[in-house]
């Protein structure tokens, strides 16, 4: 890297710089600024005011990060037919679309790429239905 | 948008398996299963009660077959399509994928791998009380992403074909759910990989920032009008990082012998091989098809980087074979010095050029089928009462009276790991160095990768004296896995490789054939 | 002129019933193998005849029928190509036919002689390989492929002497077999070499055409065609049991009697042979001093192991000498330039001297595994059947008319008669009257040897058949005929042995005789003989082909008599006399001109010593010590520290591959790291011109600094790359020149003084 290439991320440099002395700065202040005067009550654990029950090291069931994970595919995959639709128009011309009329043959293109798209969906859910992994019990 | 049906034909071997994944998966979905305790399933303590349900013992044995044939099928439209295939490589879906006779016979080697490797599986799973009928639809699926990788034309479709692929091997590497080291493995593999698939998406931003392309061809050009910018040699450097990780290549190998010792056996063998062979392909795509230019630059030129792996990956994998007791585990190390023996002809291809090529592609196809032969064995000399499996060398020793042709297809595959004729590896080693060669400033690396190759004869030949001189122990709690297809499996491949040993000529020629 | 035949079939048989025997024989009990061995043999024989038929009705006398094992290139290694294929010509049909037939016989009479064997299915399993690996050797297209057989029925051979390994001494006799014939594999695998290096061709085919290649003037003076030559025949000493290396044949007779039959006097031993009439090309080559040790060699150990054979009384033994007699015979037959009569008498042998084998094996069956002769006699009165086969083997082997030794024995004898070697045109006159004498010499030791052989043959036969039985009474009272399964092949072998010369009877023999007849009669001569250029020697008076017959003959008779004289009715006493008087001979042949205990001393006990020297100090020091104690310690170590790396923490791996990542990226753009700064000084007068860098180095990558007089204080900074940069001295004298080289990437710095990573090149001035 020469010298003047090395000019050309010097803004991020000072990005970076600048939020890393931002944050000292801040919490040095806090620090440095503010009273420190404890006592017992101020030293406990602080938890909507009420002292904890037992311990927070639970073990959840499994089944919440499976359906997590699922929300996440499902979703976005769903996310997935957006950028679809807003190019729809184009997908499915064969030619040049203006004002989103098209000036040649249409096609199904565009329509059969997402039924593909979708068809794996659900084997997809299908699969998940009978691995019983939606059902909670 | 226009749409070309060619492409769909020239796909096909991809399309095929994909549709056969789906199939294999909706049929594991809707067989049989049977409601148990989940203590019961997982080894949990009891307190949870509720049930869950499990495919019942011996329930999706019925897969094996139809996976088996899937694999034939594709294997046949390969042939087919190399038959058809014109002189020049065919780009296809808008310049995301290539077609060619390199490719084509890369993802012949891993379908044959693959289809060697499962035969044993039904076996396997049985005896370790293990039934899980994902394993042949997440292999089928791995292989899609093998092909995705091979023909990939694109920086896309290379990460595509990567992921696709690991994905599949992190959910088999972690399927024996009952065994804590399969997890674990699992676990390592997956986290390391996903750090390292960030480098590797990140490699492929910094180059795509430099040419503001992905495709390969656009990249090729580019580089060649403009020369490389710094960041795109960082760029690339990260890629091989990436790659280096997949390929298990010191120093980025440390997730390979926990993953292939932890993983169940049959995965490891498809891992070892048909990832091994995927990686490479990829791997001489990127390097040799795309930045010929960059390979013979002192320092900077990837020959440099890579011979310098190659030397670390022979070195440490055969030292630390040497040092293992566990004879998975040994093979995993061995995995790592081959990927260093394959670096060598990797580096071979960018000093002598095409030349290389098809010594590289015969050692590639001849490592896969020893492989899936060894573990095949490793498989089949089973396991104890619990299930554990018996990888000690102490476990196999006396194998030679107890399973004569068990130790003698071992002993087979270890000399074609160790290079001895009459093997494929012997041809595998030789081509690969009279390649190499071809360039007398290699003549130091092929030093040192014959001075490894002695150094691995040890820990084979331990085997070997185990297998035929050592007596059984006392009390030998082994019950080797007796199934048919699992034998058969091993016979061909052991017999594949005894062919390669003897008749060369033919996959030679056929590995020479297979151009961009 | 060649055609496509399914070669393949006569190899794959055998070999596919070895597999079947070796594999699953134990498993489905000795009919199963019986059947499986027998048939896989008769089937390869019956492909073969169809094959021979094939050659014999569609082909020229030079046409052969191929088969390409491999499609394509067997083994590629740069330049080196090599097809594997199989070939079947008028000299491979007669070695087939013998091979396969023969094999087929002992086959079924081992059947019978090893009913009683426990391994059973591994014997008949080695048998059928050796017999696969016998055929590859003599279908095999070029040398190469026979060169694989030819390996094979060493470890056939080998597998099958230490059959019984259990006792020492066969496991011993294997080994020792092993051994010799190694010796003698690796000149022959030189000669391939050479053959190929030089000639370029390894091909059968192609031999027709290399004469003049082979005349390439190689070592001391001699063409390159004499030295693969000799390299190639001795291998063919060390197979077909030839001084010096003939040692190991009389051992071998440990090995299971068929074994013998087959292996070591009907087929593996004759291979040597074969490849001499294969390849005579390269043994034609003009001088033709090849040929010239062939035949001496042959001579020599016809009439060395003729004369052993006389005293010995091991029954096998005699057998195993004569056949190393019998070999040298063939050996001065191919030697001579008489191809024709040399494979002749290799394919009458091999019916007489199997069936005699057979005959021994029949013998010692009776007598319970008993083999010392003159523990026998009388035996003719309980086995007739063997007696009177052996009767007409001792006939054939005698060379007793019409019997078949006597054609091909003849065709011997007057083709070395005869015989004529080219050697240098300009050899003075003594040298010159030597060579002609030598085909003389030659011929009157075979003549000796002839009459050995009459000899001892027939003291063999008085000894065991007639007289009075001299062993034990329990082994009288066991002596019976041997079973069908044994005698059948006994009486088809003395068919043989009777009607096998009848197809090489002399032309002078049969004029004035009806055509037809006279074809059958000389149809071996019309077989080979244009099958094999030059055409062999033969007398040109007939008075002479008359005479050397009749002498023959008389000779023939001449040992029969004296060995009638002497043994028949059982040992009489003057051979006892006889014996004593001559006790100096007599030991020195017992003791087989004490040649064992000469290669103890010589070859043997100092390579013991060599060994021992290399045990104690090479492996127990260097190895032991240094290799595995040392070694290991710095390579476990080394393993170890590698483990402590690898410790299960993925953590630890992560950095790992951070580390490794950094490392590459430092390394590939760091250039400094590893190369030194290479520099180039050119003086001329005050003005010094330095060229920077060389070829590796890329342009516009590193910024220089240079001081010019070595002061410590640089002159020039912030040099960028430059093709050459010139300075001017103020004074005169010699200067240092130190450059720095600075990476911008890194804002590392290299000194051209450093001594570390990569060598830069000291550079300095000597200014005038």
């Amino acid at each position: 890297m020469s010298v003047e290439q090395a000019t050309d991320y010097g803004p991020t440099l000072v990005a970076i710089l600048f939020g890393i002395a931002f944050s000292c700065v801040f919490l040095g202040l806090a620090m440095f600024l503010g009273p420190k005067r404890e006592n017992a009550e101020k030293l406990s654990p602080f938890e909507c005011g009420s002292e904890p029950i037992g311990s927070p090291r639970v073990r959840f069931s499994v089944k919440f990060y499976q359906v997590a994970l699922l929300f996440l595919i499902f979703d976005i995959e769903a996310a997935f037919l957006y950028p679809w639709a807003a190019i729809f128009r184009r997908l499915s011309c064969l030619g040049t679309v203006i004002g989103g009329e098209c000036l040649g043959t249409v096609t199904a293109f565009g329509f059969v790429e997402m039924l593909v798209f979708m068809s794996t969906l659900v084997v997809a859910l299908a699969y998940v239905w009978r691995k019983r992994a939606i059902g909670w019990g | 948008m226009t749409f070309d049906t060619s492409d769909l034909v020239a796909s096909l071997p991809l399309l095929f398996l994909t549709v056969a994944g789906i199939v294999l998966l909706l049929l594991d979905a809707f067989s049989r299963v049977v409601l148990v305790g989940r203590e019961h399933h997982l080894k949990l303590p009891a307190e949870t009660s509720e049930a869950v349900a499990v495919p019942p013992p011996g329930s999706r044995n019925y897969l094996m077959p139809v996976t088996l044939l899937f694999l034939l099928g594709a294997l046949a439209i390969i042939v087919w399509q190399v038959g058809t295939l014109p002189e020049t490589s065919v780009t296809i879906y808008r310049g995301m994928l290539v077609v060619d006779r390199f490719g084509l016979f890369v993802i012949g080697v891993c379908v044959a791998a693959a289809a060697l490797g499962i035969v044993s599986a039904p076996a396997y799973m049985r005896a370790h009380k293990m039934e899980f009928g994902e394993f042949y639809a997440l292999v089928v699926f791995a292989l899609c992403g093998m092909i995705i990788l091979v023909q990939a034309a694109d920086l896309v479709s290379v990460f595509l074909g990567i992921e696709t692929m690991s994905l599949g091997a992190y959910v088999l590497t972690g399927s024996w759910r009952r065994s804590a080291r399969s997890s674990e493995a699992a676990m390592k593999y997956f986290l390391v990989g996903a750090f390292v698939s960030g480098l590797l998406v990140y490699g492929i931003a910094l180059i795509y920032g430099v040419t503001e392309t992905t495709s390969l061809i656009d990249i090729k050009r580019i580089a060649m009008s403009r020369g490389a910018a710094p960041l795109f040699y960082i760029g690339w450097m990260l890629l091989l990082v990436g790659f280096a990780f997949k390929l298990g290549v010191v120093p980025f190998h440390m997730w390979a012998p926990d993953t292939y010792d932890g993983a169940p056996t049959p995965v490891s063998g498809f891992m070892m091989s048909c990832i091994k062979a995927a990686g490479f392909a990829g791997l001489i795509r990127l390097l040799q098809g795309t930045l010929p230019m960059l390979a013979r630059d002192p320092f900077t030129g990837w020959t440099f980087v890579l011979s310098w792996l190659a030397v670390l990956s022979m070195s440490l994998g055969n030292l630390a074979a040497i040092k293992q007791d566990n004879i998975k585990r040994m093979l995993a190390y061995s995995s790592i010095s081959h990927a260093g023996y394959l670096m060598v002809g990797v580096v071979a291809l960018g000093t002598v050029g095409d030349a290389a090529r098809g010594p590289l592609l015969f050692y590639l196809a001849s490592y896969a089928l020893t492989v899936v032969a060894s573990m095949g064995v490793v498989s089949w000399v089973g396991c104890d009462e619990r299930g554990e499996e018996r990888v000690r060398l102490s476990d196999w020793a006396g194998l030679g009276k107890r399973e004569p042709m068990a130790a003698l297809l071992m002993t087979i595959a270890l000399l074609s790991l160790g290079g001895f004729p009459p093997t494929a590896g012997f041809f595998g080693k030789f081509y690969l160095f009279q390649a190499a060669l071809g360039e007398s400033k290699l003549l130091w690396l092929i030093l040192v990768a014959i001075a490894n190759s002695l150094v691995s004869v040890y820990y084979y030949l331990r085997v070997i004296t185990a297998m035929y001189f050592r007596e059984p122990a006392p009390n030998p709690a082994t019950l080797p896995i007796q199934s048919t297809a699992m034998k058969v499996g091993v016979l061909v491949s052991t017999l594949l490789v005894l062919a390669m040993g003897m008749f060369p000529g033919w996959l030679s020629a056929l590995c020479a054939a297979a151009k961009f | 002129m060649t055609e496509n035949f399914p070669l393949y079939l006569i190899i794959l048989l055998p070999l596919l019933g070895a597999a079947l025997n070796l594999l699953f024989g134990r498993r489905f009990g000795n009919t199963f193998v019986s059947v499986v061995a027998c048939s896989a043999v008769a089937g390869a024989a019956l492909v073969a005849t169809k094959a021979v038929l094939l050659v014999a009705s569609e082909l020229p006398a030079r046409g052969a029928l191929v088969d390409q094992l491999v499609s394509g290139d067997w083994i590629v290694a740069g330049d080196f190509k090599l097809q594997a294929g199989l070939m079947l010509d008028r000299l491979s049909s007669v070695m087939v036919m013998v091979v396969t037939w023969i094999a087929l016989l002992i086959h079924i009479y081992a059947t019978g002689y090893m009913e009683h064997e426990p391994d059973f299915a591994r014997f008949f399993g080695y048998l059928n390989l050796f017999t696969g690996a016998m055929l590859i050797l003599v279908l095999g297209d070029s040398l190469p492929v026979t060169f694989v057989g030819w390996e094979g029925v060493g470890l056939a051979s080998y597998l099958l002497i230490g059959f019984w390994y259990h006792e020492d001494k066969n496991a011993t006799a294997g080994r020792k077999a092993f051994i010799v014939n190694r010796i003698g594999d690796f000149g022959f695998l030189l000669g391939i070499c050479l053959l190929f290096t030089v000639v370029g061709t390894v091909k059968y085919a192609d031999f027709g055409s290399i004469a003049g290649r082979l005349m390439t003037p190689w070592w001391m003076g001699w063409p390159v065609g004499y030295w693969i030559a000799i390299l190639l025949f001795v291998g063919c000493c060390g197979k077909s049991a030839q001084i010096p290396l003939y040692v190991w044949l009389p051992d071998a007779m440990a090995g299971p009697t068929p074994v013998s039959a087959l292996i070591h006097a009907a087929t593996m031993v004759t291979a040597g042979v074969y490849v001499v009439a294969r390849c005579h090309t390269i043994f034609d080559t003009f001088p033709e001093a090849a040929k010239m040790t062939v035949a001496g060699v042959g001579a020599l150990t016809a009439l060395f192991a003729a004369t052993i054979g006389i005293v010995q009384r091991d029954f096998k033994k005699v057998l195993a000498y004569s056949t190393v007699s019998q070999l040298g015979f063939m050996f001065v037959g191919v030697g001579t330039g008489a191809y024709t009569a040399g494979v002749f008498h290799l394919m009458t042998h091999a019916f007489f001297k199997a069936g005699l084998f057979l005959g021994a094996g029949s013998v010692m069956h009776a007598m319970g595994g008993e083999g010392d002769i003159v523990k026998m006699g009388g035996l003719g009165k309980h086995m007739p059947i063997t007696r009177w086969t052996f009767f007409v083997y001792c006939l054939a082997i005698a060379g007793i008319v019409p019997f078949a030794g006597f054609f091909s024995k003849d065709a011997i004898l007057a083709g070395t008669f005869a015989a004529e070697f080219r050697m240098s045109t300009q050899m003075t006159g003594a040298q010159a009257h030597l060579v002609a004498l030598y085909p003389k010499l030659l011929w009157g030791m075979l003549a000796t040897a002839a009459l050995c052989t009459a000899f001892y043959m027939w003291r063999l036969y008085f000894v065991v058949f007639t007289g009075k039985f001299r062993g034990t009474e329990e082994q009288e009272h066991h002596l019976h005929e041997s079973p069908m399964s044994m005698t059948l092949p006994l009486v088809m072998l003395a068919v043989g042995s009777v009607l096998a010369g009848l197809i090489g009877v002399p032309a002078v023999m049969t004029h004035g005789l009806p055509e037809s007849l006279e074809h059958v009669l000389t149809f071996f001569n019309h077989w080979l003989s244009p099958a094999m250029v030059p055409a062999s020697p033969e007398p040109h008076e007939h008075w002479l082909e008359w005479a050397l017959m009749g002498g023959a003959l008389t000779i023939s008779l001449c040992g029969i008599g004296l060995a009638a004289a002497l043994y028949r009715g059982g040992i009489s006493e003057t051979a006892e006399n006889l014996k004593d008087k001559l006790g100096f001979a007599h030991k020195l042949l017992w003791n087989k001109y004490y040649v064992d205990e000469l290669y103890d001393f010589l070859l043997v006990r100092p390579l013991r010593r060599v060994a021992v020297i290399l045990w104690k100090v090479v492996d127990n020091l260097v190895i032991d010590l240094g290799l595995t104690k040392i070694g290991p310690y710095i390579v476990d170590s080394l393993g170890a520290l590698v483990q402590r790396f690898q410790n299960g923490d993925v953590q630890r791996y992560i950095i790992a591959v951070m580390v490794g990542a950094a490392g590459i990226l430092f390394g590939s753009t760091y250039w400094l790291a590893y190369q030194g700064i290479q520099g180039e000084v050119k003086v001329e007068r005050r003005t010094v011109t330095l060229k920077l860098g060389d070829a590796r180095m890329r342009p516009g990558q590193l910024i220089y600094a240079i001081d010019w007089d070595g002061d410590g204080k640089f002159d020039d900074t912030n040099v960028r790359f430059n093709s050459e940069l010139k300075h001017e001295y103020g004074n005169a004298g010699q200067f240092k020149i130190v450059v720095e080289a600075r990476d911008p990437v890194w804002n590392m710095v290299k000194r051209s003084d450093d001594w570390f990573f990569g060598a830069s090149t000291p550079l300095s001035a000597k200014v005038e």
